[in-house]
């Protein structure tokens, strides 16, 4: 039998981690499929599991002016439906899954299971998100960027939960989200694209671009960024651009698609992103 | 006008499937039952040395090849005697049953087999086509691993191609494709009063007795008991043999109920799938584009041991001319071993396959001679009197035209297919096909002989006795709905138990599109006869044997004669949209229209057309199922193995033509497996005119659909 431990408070939360190396659990979703075992079997699971759904002041998804702080027990689906989310973010959620499993998983479960093919990652990393880890002796705030340091691999202590996601607000005019999934629901994905530009009189004040699943993490070039930022959007060529990209794009082969196809229809999506944007001048 | 008997009741097994309280074989509670499980060869091809199975704690059990009593054969008893139940030196594939552990704990059961060590020699496996063909490794069977080979031909192919003004030429490939039932395999073993019994999850609980009274030997008893099946499709045709046979001689060996269920997984890696098939035609044709001859050489993928090949290949190979008449042909068919799971029973059994490469290469002909293909097609229609492929003769009406206007009517199919020719990335496309029913040639008659039963006891009650299964194809209220018009009893109140061999007679397996109308024609037979002689207050049977068809012959050794009784005709329509950043495409509309003969029950027979329709499009579209170095299905999991959801297809605009059959009942023909014949034809048809390139490949995934773009 798993021993279950289901804190009120973070307080009790973080001594039940530090003192009997518990596992967090925030939905579940991707962690009950890691712990697998033939039907019929115990599970393999041989920590207490701690499940994070009951601690109040994790639910909140707090205004702090220039950002959000979103609370770790937090569904995938309250964060599809609450205005003050970003849009290019609730558009990623509401393509994860299906509706079932998005009332049970989190966002804090999807960014700590750290999948290449994450699909609220591509959205957080454009935001420029910090994740808050706490545990006993304190609390410390972090880029997501340094947080994720391979597929499925965080710098996250045993005894540390990770207790909010901060995301800069923004108001982009310009978004763009594209997942190719393998089908049109419950679908793992191939590939994502997400990004966003800010323009003024036709100029690129800012321009943003993030691809999941086309390589060990979350791809996301500021250096590549910047080459297009200050320039005229009907001035940016679109081989040009693609050819920026290219070199960060480094796929690769498995049961779910190729790393020939998501490479070039990442390059042709990350395209589509600026033809769309010139079209509607 | 359709028929009275067409309009739908509520299906009697409906409620108790869809609340819950259907108990399947995972909800039978065998409270002394041990965890069975089977071990496997951890490696593709090669020789066993030593299985090294760690220490047995008391009450737990290992049983092998050498288990099997010296009355029995370790053999499984499918079409021919060439795959042992358990492995003894030989292992043809990755996955092959070697033993199985049993006990009290499941865990401990686990425990055991992770420790299990194999030392073996190892030879190179064949795991494609193209290594078979090079014999890599040496052969897997015989001197060049056929499996199989069967020739048809009419008429001198040689000579038309000598004379032919063009030839067109074209290779067409499928993949294999999963079942996907919803319940996994399942079965319960036990032995009671010298009896061996096997309750579970199957389509053909005959069989089961069969493969079972092989491997124990003549002299013990066998008995085998449907419980409530959740799905098929083919898939528990023979993999209830498969599993049951060495099943059963563990459970007799150790005395106690045993009880195995795959998991997910273990079901998804080990099970038997679809047949791939690499078919090539070749068609000779004169100035104006017209049919000289059509040579067609058609290979399928057999996996490692026999199983059902020769039956797939033949309907593959009878079906390869579709409902065209061909004056001029020449078939060969192939079934090739490879070292992957043995390749078994699917929904449509080859015909999928045949009509693909057929369907597209008729398009393929149509642009090479600038045609419109539905009016290329029309010239060729087969229509009664005329000879079928394996000289017997099409006994009745064939009502295409008339299926077709209603296409028309339905999806605006030449409409479209004219205004698509402008419009970059649409597309529509139609597939016909025909479909056998019942089993192939004489089958039924030389090997089947079914036979069913009415049985109306002392106080009135009426019960049918036949060993059909329903896993969803309806047997469960056509059947009654049959008995029931006869007799003027309410459908609801004949009772329909599920089948066990101790007390039905045996009506054949539940497959080849034959339940309604093989064994639903001898219960309206059994009815009739029951209602002409009943006695008020007396016991009475009436039992009825298969005959076949008067006129029809079948010569075995040629392979010539009237190799079905009839046909279902299908016409299917698919309406694409594609995507040129991503290669994806998405199907806008898909109708089906069917000559089912008479449909018994409206609902039942759209349900088929339904979830049919999505099964052929899944194959077409996005059920791709890959084999690693090693012969093992890399999508193993239903996160990587794409079945369409309920989002991913429309609903499909469904129809049926009235053409009653004479020796169906109430004119009812097969159908159940038709409804996989075309969808995917449809849709590869309609992404070639949305792509204006060829796509000879299923499934057509947009991996597929970019590599035949950048080509």
């Amino acid at each position: 039998m798993v021993e279950t431990l289901r804190p009120r408070k973070l307080d009790e939360a973080l001594t039940w981690l530090s003192e009997r190396k518990a596992l967090p659990l925030a939905g579940g979703t991707d962690l009950m499929v890691h712990f697998r075992n033939y039907t019929g079997t115990d599970s393999l699971i041989v920590r207490p599991v701690l499940f994070t759904d009951a601690i109040d002041e994790l639910h909140s998804v707090e205004d702090l002016g220039d950002s959000l702080k979103i609370g770790a027990a937090c569904l995938l689906s309250e964060l599809e439906n609450n205005e003050l989310v970003p849009s290019l973010l609730r558009q990623a959620i509401s393509q994860i899954a299906a509706p079932a499993l998005r009332n049970r998983a989190t966002l804090a479960g999807n960014v700590c299971n750290a999948s290449p093919a994450g699909d609220s990652l591509p959205p957080l990393y454009l935001y420029d998100s910090h994740v808050v880890l706490a545990s006993s002796s304190g609390t410390r705030t972090i880029p997501l960027v340094d947080f994720i340091t391979g597929p499925g691999k965080t710098i996250r202590t045993d005894d540390e939960l990770l207790t909010h996601i901060l995301v800069s607000k923004s108001q982009n005019e310009k978004i763009y989200y594209r997942k190719v999934g393998t089908r049109a629901a419950n679908a793992l994905s191939k590939l994502t694209v997400a990004a966003f530009a800010e323009l003024e009189n036709n100029i690129i004040m800012d321009l943003r671009m993030a691809f999941g699943a086309v390589a060990p993490v979350v791809v996301r070039e500021r250096a590549v960024e910047i080459i297009f930022i200050g320039k005229s959007i009907d001035q940016v060529d679109l081989d040009e651009f693609r050819q920026a990209y290219a070199p960060h794009i480094r796929p690769i082969d498995d049961q779910r698609s190729t790393a020939l196809y998501r490479k070039e229809v990442a390059l042709n999506l990350a395209g589509d992103f600026i033809r769309k944007i010139q079209e509607n001048l | 006008m359709k028929a009275e008997i067409s309009s739908s009741i509520p299906r009697p097994d409906g409620k108790a499937k869809a609340s819950g309280l259907a108990k399947y074989i995972g909800d039978h509670d065998y409270k002394d039952a041990l965890t069975a499980r089977f071990y496997r060869s951890d490696f593709p091809r090669g020789l066993i040395r030593n299985v090294s199975v760690p220490p047995l704690p008391e009450g737990y059990y290992h049983i092998n090849y050498k288990d099997v009593s010296p009355e029995g054969e370790n053999i499984l008893a499918l079409t021919r005697k060439d795959w042992p139940a358990f492995a003894e030196e030989e292992i043809r594939y990755k996955g092959q049953i070697i033993g199985l552990i049993c006990g009290p704990d499941p865990n401990v059961v686990d425990k055991i087999i992770k420790g299990i060590s194999i030392d073996f020699k190892a030879i190179e496996p064949a795991v494609t086509l193209d290594d078979s063909l090079a014999l890599k490794g040496g052969p897997l069977v015989g001197e060049d691993n056929l499996l199989d080979k069967i020739t048809l031909s009419h008429g001198d192919c040689d000579k038309a191609f000598s004379e032919a003004a063009e030839t067109v030429e074209g290779t067409y490939e499928t993949g294999f494709q999963e079942q996907l039932y919803m319940e996994p395999q399942g079965l319960v073993a036990w032995v009671e009063n010298d009896k061996v019994n096997i309750h579970g999850s199957m389509q053909c609980p005959y069989y089961v007795k069969h493969a079972v009274q092989e491997i124990l030997g003549p002299e013990y008893k066998v008995r085998a008991v449907e419980a409530t099946i959740g799905g098929g499709f083919g898939g528990k045709e023979d993999y209830p043999e498969i599993m049951g046979a060495p099943l059963a001689v563990a459970a007799l060996k150790i005395g106690k109920p045993l009880r195995m269920i795959f998991d997910r997984s273990e079901d998804m890696a080990w099970t038997s799938k679809r047949h791939p098939s690499r078919i090539k035609v070749r068609t000779a044709h004169d100035k104006s584009g017209e049919i000289l001859a059509m040579d067609i050489d058609c290979i399928i993928d057999g996996g490692a041991y026999e199983s059902y090949s020769l039956i797939v290949l033949m309907r593959a190979v009878f079906t390869s001319t579709g409902v065209y008449n061909l004056p001029v042909f020449n078939v060969e068919g192939r079934a090739l071993a490879t070292c992957t799971v043995p390749s078994g029973a699917f929904r449509g059994f080859g015909a999928p396959q045949a009509i693909f490469a057929l369907e597209m290469h008729m398009e393929k002909c149509s642009r090479k001679f600038h045609m419109e293909s539905l009016e290329f097609k029309k010239t060729y229609f087969l229509k009664k009197g005329d000879a079928t492929i394996t000289g017997g003769k099409i006994r009745d009406d064939v009502v295409l035209d008339k299926m077709i206007a209603r296409a028309e009517e339905m999806s605006l199919y030449s409409h479209k297919r004219k205004s698509y020719k402008d419009q970059p990335w649409k597309g529509i496309g139609m597939a016909l096909f025909n479909h056998g029913c019942g089993f192939t040639g004489d089958g039924e008659q030389r090997i089947i002989k079914a036979k069913a039963a009415v049985h109306k006891r002392a106080d009135g009650i009426v019960e049918i006795q036949s060993a059909a299964v329903d896993f969803g194809q309806g047997p469960r209220t056509t059947f009654r709905k049959i008995v029931g018009k006869i007799l003027g009893i309410p459908p609801q109140e004949i009772l329909y138990s599920l089948p066990d061999t101790d007390v039905v007679p045996d009506s054949g397996p539940t497959v080849a599109s034959r339940t309604i109308m093989i064994v639903g024609y001898l219960l309206q037979e059994a009815a009739k006869e029951l209602k002409s002689n009943w006695k008020e207050g007396e016991d009475q049977r009436v039992l009825k044997h298969y005959e076949m068809p008067p006129g029809m012959s079948w010569d075995q050794e040629k392979l010539q004669g009237d190799a079905y009784a009839t046909f279902g005709w299908g016409v299917n329509v698919c309406e694409v949209e594609v995507d040129p950043l991503t290669w994806e495409t998405r199907v806008t509309g898909a109708w089906g229209i069917y000559d089912v003969g008479v449909a018994i029950d409206e609902k039942v027979v759209n349900g088929q057309i339904q979830g049919g329709m999505s099964q052929a499009l899944g194959y077409g579209a996005m059920e791709n199922l890959t084999v690693d170095k090693d012969g093992v299905f890399q999508q193993r999991s239903m996160a990587d193995y794409m079945v369409p959801t309920t989002l991913d297809f429309p609903r499909t605009g469904a129809d049926t033509i009235d053409n009653p059959y004479e020796y169906g009942p109430f004119g009812a023909k097969g159908m159940g497996e038709m409804v996989h014949d075309g969808g995917h034809a449809a849709f590869a048809a309609a992404v070639e005119q949305a792509v204006g390139r060829d796509c000879p490949r299923i499934p057509l995934i947009p991996e597929t659909l970019m590599e035949i773009m950048k080509k």
